[in-house]
């Protein structure tokens, strides 16, 4: 067993030599001055790191990225996390240093060197997920700075399903004065209205605070509505559900620009009517603060700029 | 053109659901049987030695005695200013959530309305604002998550060297032009994402998740406060 209190002692040196030798970076500095020891310890946890994080979920072969060699790896991460980040990168390490501890004393581990060693490769592995976005980012040298999205890689999708991810980010605006929009207008309206009536005190409230980005998390949220996050985002999401279907249901032979076009005004329609019966209901009143703090910014979201 | 937010996010959701490599707690199970039979009295050491390494942030460095450090008065709190950029302490954040970096946007009343960087690089709607700092977690202030923290908890933060006196004047002008209702400012809508409002959108799981962010800041807050 002494051998394994080595091998804990050698490991913990590793990770301390490799803090110590953060902590004295200068913003000139071109590499980490590491023993060969330290060096090959983390050149190897890093390029395990990335094939597992690569090669799961098909990250390689959906995004064409290239497979990084031990040296490259470990050379990327020490790019993305210091030469990149000039104003937060000499925190890395004391936030996983004390992230892993947090971790290992909420399990009850806390004083168990391999626990919290192996917390700190936990960590470690999640500041390598967030360099491998950078760094996926950069390879496909197309990501960063534009703020428009188009419909040019729409999902696979049967074609009785509602529009893909990348259509719905689209706003669908179609030319106001179009009699047949009028329509779809209000048909949105009907439908809104008549799955506001069926809606309950909590569904309203999760529809109108999760369209204001209000967090359906937040404590008084949870003691006003009396039910715990994942019950809240649940009710919240299955309204939205319950949008999309019925208007599928309105016009199924109506065409995909249609349908988006007519679930959008439905469920315009269908917060705006929460929010009128929000202020109206006096069980509301704890978060009528969170609420009027939200609404000027949100109408931004819906209408974009008018200036 | 791309679908650069909605690549991002896809990205993004793919890393934060993979399984960790290790599982630290069944080491330290096995840690506690060696130590039952008799086996190692090293862990205490080295892990001390570990804990001492760390350059604490703000009111814990006062205090390095160990962790679920006692949250300070106000009288005690370090002063933070508007334009304050903060390394928020794992102390005062979840333990799943990624690093939180937040803008200081106002300050009174012993309390600071701290707004959140977005995790993605890309604006998801029109309360977003691209920040024009090209640095990882700092590339996007989410404008809608914004809450008001005591100082004592602003205190648990390591503080971030960034210039954002543009930044901040962008904030003023977006918010001055919102609340007088006249929407976006023109100069500033190449910054933000496009509406949000078709029920099925994909961003509103990305609303979910960040808005967790603050939540146990929020909670600490409000303990305080009462």
């Amino acid at each position: 067993m002494g051998s394994q209190i080595e091998a804990n002692r050698k490991e913990a040196g590793h990770w301390l030599e490799l803090k110590e030798a953060w902590r004295n970076l200068t913003p000139r500095s071109d590499s980490l001055g590491l023993s060969h020891d330290t060096e090959a310890y983390f050149q190897a946890l890093t390029f395990r790191y990335f094939g597992k994080v690569l090669s799961s979920d098909g990250l390689l072969a959906r995004f064409g990225l290239p497979s990084p060699s031990v040296k490259e790896a470990w050379s990327i991460m020490f790019r993305e996390l210091y030469v990149r980040r000039t104003a937060t990168g000499t925190q890395v390490f004391d936030d996983l240093f004390l992230r892993a501890i947090q971790s290992a004393r909420k399990k009850g581990c806390g004083e168990s060197a391999e626990a919290v060693l192996g917390f700190f490769k936990n960590q470690y592995e999640m500041r390598l997920r967030d360099v491998v976005r950078s760094w996926a980012r950069e390879q496909m040298g197309s990501l960063g700075g534009k703020t428009v999205v188009s419909l040019d890689e729409p999902k696979k999708r049967d074609e009785h399903d509602g529009p893909s991810g990348h259509e719905v980010v689209q706003d669908g605006t179609r030319e106001e004065d179009d009699l047949e929009l009028r329509d779809l207008q209000r048909c949105g309206r009907r439908v809104a209205g008549e799955i506001f009536a069926e809606m309950d005190f909590m569904s309203r409230t999760c529809i109108l605070l999760h369209a204001l980005h209000v967090s359906l998390a937040h404590p008084l949220v949870v003691a006003t509505l009396g039910k715990g996050k994942s019950v809240l985002f649940d009710h919240e999401r299955r309204v939205r559900g319950e949008v999309v279907s019925r208007c599928q249901m309105e016009d199924p032979d109506l065409d995909p620009e249609g349908q988006m076009y007519l679930a959008v005004a439905a469920y315009r329609s269908l917060r705006d009517e929460c929010e009128r019966w929000f202020f109206s209901e006096m069980q509301s009143s704890p978060l009528f603060p969170i609420v009027m703090q939200r609404i000027p910014q949100s109408e931004t979201n819906q209408k974009g700029a008018t200036s | 053109m791309n679908s650069s937010w909605l690549k991002e996010w896809e990205i993004y959701q793919s890393l934060r659901e993979l399984p960790a490599d290790v599982n630290p707690v069944e080491a330290a199970r096995i840690t506690e049987v060696q130590r039952t039979v008799g086996i190692s009295t090293a862990d205490r050491s080295l892990v001390s030695a570990l804990w001492r390494s760390i350059d604490l942030p703000g009111v814990l460095s006062a205090n390095p005695t160990g962790l679920n450090v006692a949250i300070s008065s106000v009288a005690d709190a370090p002063q933070v200013n508007v334009g304050d950029v903060l390394h928020l302490s794992p102390e005062v954040t979840d333990e799943d959530v990624d690093s939180v970096f937040v803008l200081v946007t106002e300050v009174r009343d012993g309390a600071a309305l701290l707004t959140a960087f977005s995790s993605l690089g890309v604006p998801a709607a029109g309360d977003e604002l691209l920040t024009g700092f090209d640095e990882e977690g700092l590339r996007v202030l989410s404008l809608w998550n914004a809450y008001w923290v005591p100082l004592a908890l602003t205190g648990q933060s390591w503080p971030v060297n960034l210039d954002t006196v543009s930044l901040v004047a962008d904030l003023s002008t977006y918010r001055e032009s919102i609340l007088a209702g006249h929407g976006i400012p023109e100069r500033l809508l190449e910054r933000v994402g496009p509406p949000l409002d078709h029920p099925d959108d994909p961003r509103w799981a990305y609303y979910v998740r960040e808005g967790s962010k603050l939540i146990k800041v929020v909670e600490l807050g409000l303990k305080l406060s009462r």
